[in-house]
Order: structure tokens, then sequence, then C-alpha cells
């Protein structure tokens, strides 16, 4: 034996001794918690046991849960409990329609004619522009009635609150006929007022469908009119009137004919009539579906999804999927 | 060459220096992984019985549930694969999956540890574990699931490495499984929880509809594993209800679009004015 191999072999048996001590130290510890395998069998004979009495236990307590009814045989199945999509609606619309607001801008209303007494005594003009009126609906919680695939809805639609202004703009063109003459009058008054609160009942429903990722709850809402009818401040319904009655002589006799403020308050008392746009609210889709694509290793991967089936009981909305992988590079 | 004969020399002389020290432990293998998924199959069921044992309904009353086959996972987890580690010295591939839904969600991976720089001495693999970990992604809004390390299994050693004692693979195997917990990937499930409902703001003549969103915290309240099903429950807990963003302003509003005017309201001469008149004495 050469003197190199002699130094080889040495270092070998110093290394295989020093990896020994090592690892055995390191893994020592693992072992120090080790069950032998009797003590596996014991636990697992035990463990064996006590399954089989869960196994009783739970097909004695199990009770019929009616929200497993309609179920659809699918390897996917969603499930929404009614109490769950009833509250969820519930807040839906209670939130959405908080946040409707009509707003009539700049509308023009017009009326022209003569003042007769015996002959023509002039023309008028009368304008009213409603600046803006604007108003706010607000609803309590709806009633949400769960049957077949429809839900069924019962909400008061409050017009709550909301303001008014408009100008009355009154134009006099007089003609000059036997020195009886009011000359050219020209009155423009403004008038602020309050949006009146009204209730409408509605009754409206959802109708559920299902794409083959998701449920989708689709409104249907009769045709809304709201009627938005301001009563103007006494303020300044005083004030417009005062500075017609001050008018006195033809011109007083020209503005009692024509009534201005009569006008004015039939022209109010009719009111604005508002068609809500019921038709743009969309489908909402409830919480849960299925993704139909996933990441794989930092890669989009498309799945098969094809639907298989929507149940809407008393108790749950299911939906049920066939869901398909394809491996990457396959 | 030489440092190869003498690195297999080591291993093997460790192994067998190591065997030496080993107990009772013969066919410990199978007995470690039966005993795994056994205490993970009790303790499932342990929850169930004691959540009908409180009177409990078996999925919570008001949460969103989703059940999924366990064929349907097992493909999910199989999409991932390979799996790809390195722990230490050694290498470790999973290319197998098979997944069992019976009071646990069990998962099996199965593949080939090498020890890296010697490739002639490797062994086949089972990985025993459990989903865990499931959530809903706050960033994709999907559920997400990770595979829990509960067992690590090293059989079929080819090689040198089939000289070594069963317990000292036992040993490797724990050590391996331990340092493997944090990297396993979590992976995705194809379903969403979504997180909000959004409205997009609308104005249609003079009706404004504001942007708003109803917010929805979502929380994975019991995974159940049952019948080759697991049922994953979600608590959807709606929040208030807020407002994004103002709608179009509307335009000008048309006298015939709201119904006003005075046409039917007046007589062509109009008719005297009494209470101007009694207003003005």
């Amino acid at each position: 034996m050469t003197r190199r191999r002699v130094a080889t072999v040495s270092v070998v048996i110093v290394a295989v001794g020093a990896l020994a001590v090592v690892t055995a130290v390191r893994i020592g510890s693992l072992r120090a918690g080790r069950v032998t395998a009797a003590a596996l069998r014991a636990e697992i004979a035990a463990l064996d046991s006590e399954r089989e009495t869960l196994r009783q236990r739970l097909e004695a307590l199990i009770v019929r849960d009616p929200r497993l009814e309609g179920m659809p045989d699918t390897p996917v199945r969603l499930m929404v409990p009614t109490s769950l999509a009833g509250d969820l609606i519930q807040r839906v619309i209670t939130g959405a329609v908080d946040q409707v607001t009509l707003e009539l801008k700049n509308l023009r209303v017009r009326k022209r004619g003569s003042v007769r007494k015996l002959v023509t005594l002039g023309d008028y003009d009368l304008r009213v522009t409603v600046n803006r009126v604007i108003g706010t609906l607000k609803t309590t919680m709806p009633k949400v009635i769960f049957g077949g695939n429809r839900v069924a809805l019962e909400l008061p639609l409050t017009l709550a609150a909301g303001t008014g202004e408009a100008t009355i703009a009154f134009k006099w063109d007089g003609r000059n006929i036997g020195g009886a003459v009011c000359g050219d009058m020209d009155v423009t008054q403004s008038v602020t007022g309050t949006v009146r609160p009204r209730t409408y009942p509605v009754k409206a429903g959802l109708v559920l469908t299902s794409t083959a990722t998701e449920i989708l709850a689709e409104p249907r809402f009769p045709v809304i009119r709201i009627q938005l009818n301001v009563v103007p401040s006494a303020a300044s319904w005083l004030a417009a009137q005062k500075i017609l009655d001050d008018k006195t002589g033809v011109c007083g006799f020209v503005l009692d004919r024509v009534d201005i403020m009569g006008l004015v308050k039939r022209l109010v008392d009719k009111g604005f009539r508002v068609r809500l746009p019921t038709e743009r609210v969309k489908a909402v889709a409830l919480p849960v579906g299925v993704q139909p694509t996933m990441m794989v290793r930092g890669t989009p991967v498309a799945l098969g999804i094809r639907v298989g089936g929507l149940a809407i009981t008393e108790h749950a909305i299911w939906l049920g999927a066939h869901v398909s992988v394809e491996r990457p590079g396959r | 060459m030489k440092a190869q004969v003498a690195a297999r020399v080591l291993a093997l002389a460790a192994g067998v220096l190591l065997s030496g020290c080993a107990g009772d432990h013969t066919g410990s293998r199978e007995l470690h992984e039966q005993a795994v998924v056994l205490r993970r199959e009790v303790e499932g069921l342990r929850a169930v019985v004691q959540r009908l044992e409180r009177g409990e309904p078996m999925l919570p009353l008001n949460d969103v549930s989703v059940a999924i086959d366990d064929t349907l996972v097992r493909d999910l987890i199989g999409a991932q694969l390979p799996i790809d580690i390195d722990v230490s010295r050694y290498h470790l591939t999973l290319t197998e999956v098979t997944v069992q839904f019976r009071g646990s969600p069990v998962v099996r991976l199965r593949g080939r540890l090498q020890v890296r720089d010697q490739p002639s001495l490797s062994a086949v693999v089972t990985l025993v574990g459990a989903l865990d970990r499931i959530a809903v992604d706050d960033a994709s809004s999907m559920l997400s699931a990770h595979v829990s390390a509960d067992h690590l299994e090293i059989n079929e050693a080819a090689g040198l490495a089939q000289y070594l004692s069963v317990e000292l693979l036992d040993d490797i195997g724990r050590l391996i499984r331990l340092e493997i917990a944090d990297q396993l990937p979590t992976f995705q499930i194809p379903i969403t929880v979504r997180q909000r409902i959004d409205f997009a703001a609308v104005t249609d003549g003079p009706v404004r509809i504001a942007g708003s969103r109803l917010p929805l915290e979502v929380a994975v309240s019991q995974v159940t594993a049952a019948r080759g099903r697991l049922w994953i429950s979600v608590r959807v807990t709606p929040g208030a209800f807020v407002k994004l963003a103002d709608a179009p302003a509307a335009g000008d509003a048309s006298a015939s679009e709201t119904g006003i005017s005075f046409a039917l309201d007046h007589s062509p001469t109009p008719s005297p004015n009494p209470a101007r008149r009694e207003r003005r004495r």
C-alpha cells in the first residue's frame, strides 16, 4: 500500500466517523420523539375503534338538512342559502335606491296670450323656468319571497326629500288704445320650494338564471313613474305675489285677468312626471361562481366548464358545474 | 471518480452505522402513514360529530358552501405537477397525486428523491398530507389551498440507498418533510367568492344613479371532507353600502318628457281673479 493510499483510507475513515457522529446527533433529536411499531399499532387500533364509534354517532345525529334538497349531481356544486341571498338582495336594493337622484334642470314652460276688454289691450308672455328641482329616493327593507326561479319583491319607494327653484318671467306688451294704457311690463321673480314626499308601493321581481360560471339575479321592474311636486315656500310665494299685487290701474286689471300666480300654482300642483329607467338596472351576480381560468405554475390555464343545472328551493340556490382541467403542455 | 466512490462508501457506511442504533421499528413506514391518515380522519369526524351534538347543522346556516369532488381536486393538484423542490443535498420531484376526502382531505403525492450530486442514489417517496390553509385569496377572490406535509415515506430505494436501514430512511424522510413544509406550492381552486358587488354610475334623462359598492367580507368558515367530497363554507358578511362616484350630470329636462305644460290649464281668455282683487282691497 502506497503512502498515498494509506492517507486516502485514513481520510475516509475519519470522515465516516465524523459524518456518523453529526448525523446521529441530528437524527437523534428526531428519534427521541419517535414511537415504536408496537406503539403505532396500538394507536391505529384505538383510532380505528374511535372512527367506527364516530361514524355510528354521525349516522345517528345527522338530520337531513333541507338546504341539501335540489343539490345537483355534478363535480362542483355552489350553494347560496336563501337567507343570505335575501339579505344581500335587501341590502343591494336599499343601497342602490339610496343612490338615485331625480334632477330636472332648465325646464321651460311658456304661455302666451292676449287680454281683451272689448278690444285687445295687449299681449302677454309668461315663462316659467324650472331652474332646478332635485329629489332623492329612499326605501325601507324590501320584502323578499323566494319561489321557483323567481324572487318576488315588495318595497315602498319613497320620494324622500328635495328642493326646487323656478323663475317666473311675465312680459306685457300693451296696445295704446283710447288712453287706457298699461304699457310694457316686465316682471321677473324667483320662487323656491321643497319637494313633497310621496311613497309608491312597488311590486317587482328578480329572475334567477345561470351561466356556466355564475348565478345571476335579473331585475324585473314594472314601469315606475315618480310624481315630483314642489311646494313653494310661503315667503317666496308671497314675495312674488306682492310684486304683482302692487300693480294698479290697467296693469292691475291685466294681471288680474291673466292670474299669473294661479297659472303657476296649477302648474306646480300638477307636478313633474319622471320615469325611472329600471331597464338600465343590470343583472347582479351572486357572490360565488366558477372561475374559468386558473394559474398553473404562473401560467393562466383555461378550464372546461359545463353548466350542470340551477335549482332554487325555499332554503337554497344551487348551481352545479362540470369542470375539467387541461394540464399545460399536454 | 475516486471522490464519487468515497462519497458512496461514506453514505453507505453512515447508514450502516446508524442502522445499528435502531430499535423495534419493523414495518413502521406503512404504520406511520396509516396512523397519519387515521389521525386526520378521526379528527375531522370528531369535529363534525361535536358540531352536530351542539345542535348545529353540518354546514353553517347562513354561509355559502362549495362542494368539490375529490377527482376534480386531484386534477387541480395534478395540473401543478411536477413539483420540484431542493432540500439540503436532496432533490425531490413529485409527479403523481391521489386525494381522498373521508373525514379529512387527505392528499398523497408520489415522486422521487435523489441525492443531488449522486443521482444514482434515489428512492421513490410518498408524501402524505392534507389540504390545508384553504382561504379566499384577497387579490384574485379565488379559493386557494396549501398541501400540508404530515409524513414523508421513502421506499423503493435504488442504488446504494437500498442498503440503508428503514429507520435511517424514515429519519431522512422526517428531515425532508420538515424542510419542504413551506415549499409546497399553494394551488388555486377555481371558485370565486366576490368581495364586493359594484354598480356603475348611470344617468338617464333626469335620473342619476351614483356608482356604488356593497363590500363583502369573506372568510372560509369551515372545511369538511366527507363521502369523496370537500365542503368549503365561506362566511359572507356584507358591509355598509358606499357611494363610489357621482353619476354624470343630467341634461336639460324637457316639458314633454315630464308631462308638464300650461296647455290644459288655461282658458283662452283668462277669467277674472277674485283672490287678487280681494288681496288688493
